[in-house]
């Protein structure tokens, strides 16, 4: 049996992750038809709440 | 250890970035989007909003709010999932997720006909602490 030389290298590396602060953005909007009524989804449950 | 923002350098962060807004000779608009809009202005364009000049006002505890914003009571129509806020020379300066109960900027109805009217109600710009 040949005796061979087995190397195994193992590197790591390390990331230095930089945290990052995110601004955000928020909005509310409406959507209004042609009526006036306020434009829901159709399968939006409570749809007389927002009409 | 995290990076901590004080209040000034939230403040001065957030007016940074809500001022570009204002660049150019006129106001900044707010562009609704299809999913497949890109970044240039008026590309899946579902319907334009128009800012106040200038659009914010000065930030506090790292918020800026949005003054009035002129509703588009036009709108081209389309599936909204994006907007991007543009200034009055066409350059992107802000982009962020629209939806229906959930989003960045939720409206009531994501799915817009044609020559319906889209308002917003309220916008603001915050930069966290952390």
């Amino acid at each position: 049996m040949d005796n061979k030389e087995i190397k195994i290298e193992f590197s790591f590396i390390k990331e230095n992750l930089m945290e990052v602060v995110q601004p955000k953005i928020t909005g509310t909007g409406v959507v209004y038809k042609k009526d006036g009524s306020i434009s829901v989804p159709d399968n939006m449950e409570n749809k007389e709440k927002w009409q | 250890m995290a990076v901590t923002l004080q209040t000034s350098a939230r403040n001065a962060a957030c007016d940074a970035i809500v001022d570009l807004i204002d660049g150019g000779a006129g106001a900044g608009t707010l562009e609704f989007k299809t999913s497949g809009g890109t970044s240039t202005q008026g590309n899946g364009e579902v319907a334009t909003l128009t800012f106040s000049d200038p659009a914010f006002g000065a930030a506090a505890g790292g918020v800026a709010t949005a003054s009035a914003i002129t509703s588009d009571t036009n709108a081209t129509g389309g599936t909204t999932t994006q907007a991007y806020i543009y200034d009055s020379n066409g350059n992107p300066i802000l982009s962020c997720s629209v939806g229906v109960g959930s989003g960045d900027i939720q409206l009531t109805n994501n799915v817009i006909a044609a020559t319906e009217t889209v308002a917003i109600t309220s916008l603001t710009v915050t930069v966290p602490a952390s």
